[in-house]
Parts: C-alpha cells; structure tokens; sequence
C-alpha cells in the first residue's frame, strides 16, 4: 500500500527523494520503494525518516 | 616466446593496469555501505543464483542420463564453465535490476562502462586467439579450448552493463 504521507511529508519539507536518502543514509530506491509500498523498511529506519521530516511515526506509518 | 604469447601478455597487462587506473582513485569512494532493502535484495540475488546453477546442472544431469549416449555430452571443464558463469550472471543481473549492485551514495555508471571495456578486451582476445574452433566434439563429449574463458569472462563482464542501462533507462521511463 502506497504511503503517501510520507510522499506529502517529504514534498511539504520541499525535499527530493535523494535529499531524503542522504539524510536517512539509504538509497534513493530504497525511499521510492517505501513511498511505493513495495518495501516496508525496519523500525531502525522508520525512526530515522521521522526525524529527517520532523514527524512522529504514528503520522508517517501508522495506520 | 612466440607472438601469441607476447601478445596475450600484453593484452593482460593492458586489462590489469587498466583497473590498477580506475582502483586507486575509487578507493577512496570506496567507503560505502549497503542499506537494509540491499541487503535483503542482495541475500535474495544469491538464492536465485543457487537456484539456477542448481536447475541447470539438475536438468543437464537427466538429460546426460537419459540421452548422454545418443546424443553429445559436455566436458567437466565446459559444465563448470557454464554453471560458474549462469550462477555469476544471475547474482549480479538481479543484484542490479533492484538497484542492490552499486553501494549507497555510489555512481556506478564509470563501474559499468569499466564492465563494457573489459569485455571487448575478452572478445576481442577470444576472436584473435580462434586458430581452431573453441568448441570440439571427441568421442561424443563436446569440449572446450582455452578461448572459451575468454568468451566466458566477456560474457559476464558485458551482460552486467547492458542490465545496468536498460535498469537505468526503465526507471527514467517509469519516473
């Protein structure tokens, strides 16, 4: 299931994909895949897109 | 030492200090990482390499034992070859097609075109080195000449920038 909180989250801090794998150290298919939902990244991960978009994970992941 | 072999040596020593060039400076971007997705998509490149070297060799094995007498056998040399290079070929094919080849904040485009290079050196080593055709049937066993590794070392080499490419030109086709 697309995640498009996370896809507005990261358009509302005006970051690319690119812009956000850099911060959260992974590549940038890695965060298209999980914008997708073709990938459902691990907790460790999750933590670290939250603090690059300033968001809580219920507000990015939860359903 | 005849003209082949002063010519082979040569051809070596052009491939090797040919990577000896592009080694040293990329070791310093050498310092990445794979990330989680990578990693799993990595673990699941090897399962599926095991999995076809595994179906080839079954399949070859009941057809030896089915029809190896009526029709030709390969060498031991020659099915080595061909499991080496299935199972190389599909690991790095699929590593690259999920984007789990090239490290985390790594350009892998100068890797590939090296990839290119180094596989028109092979050809071409294969094509100059053809006094007599590579593949020979003796006594019902199709056998392989040196040359083959050539072929197969340009095989791998040029299969994985050709994937690399087309990966790259869907994901822009897709974006």
């Amino acid at each position: 299931m697309k995640n498009l909180r996370l896809k507005s989250a990261r358009a509302a801090k005006d970051l690319s994909q690119e812009d956000l794998a850099k911060l959260c150290d992974v590549s940038r298919q890695t965060i298209s895949a999980i914008e997708k939902g073709d990938y459902n990244p691990t907790i460790k991960l999750c933590i670290a897109i939250c603090k690059a978009l300033d968001k809580t994970l219920d507000e990015l992941f939860w359903e | 030492m005849d003209n082949k072999k002063i010519f082979m040596l040569v051809l070596f020593a052009l491939v090797f200090g040919t990577c000896l060039l592009f080694l040293i400076p990329t070791q310093k971007y050498n310092q990445g990482h794979y990330d989680e997705m990578q990693e799993i998509n990595r673990g699941k490149a090897s399962k599926v390499a095991f999995l076809t070297t595994i179906s080839f060799l079954g399949i070859y094995f009941v057809y030896d034992y089915i029809w190896g007498d009526t029709f030709i056998r390969l060498s031991s040399s020659l099915l080595a070859i061909i499991s080496i290079v299935l199972g190389i070929t599909v690991d790095i094919s699929y590593s690259i097609w999920n984007h789990a080849y090239i490290q985390v904040n790594q350009k892998g485009t100068g890797v590939f075109i090296l990839y290119g290079s180094i596989a028109f050196i092979n050809l071409a080593a294969f094509a100059l080195d053809l006094d007599e055709l590579p593949l020979a049937i003796e006594n019902g066993i199709l056998q392989c000449n040196s040359p083959i590794v050539q072929l197969a070392m340009a095989l791998v080499y040029g299969i994985t920038p050709v994937v690399f490419f087309a990966r790259k030109a869907m994901d822009k086709w897709e974006n």
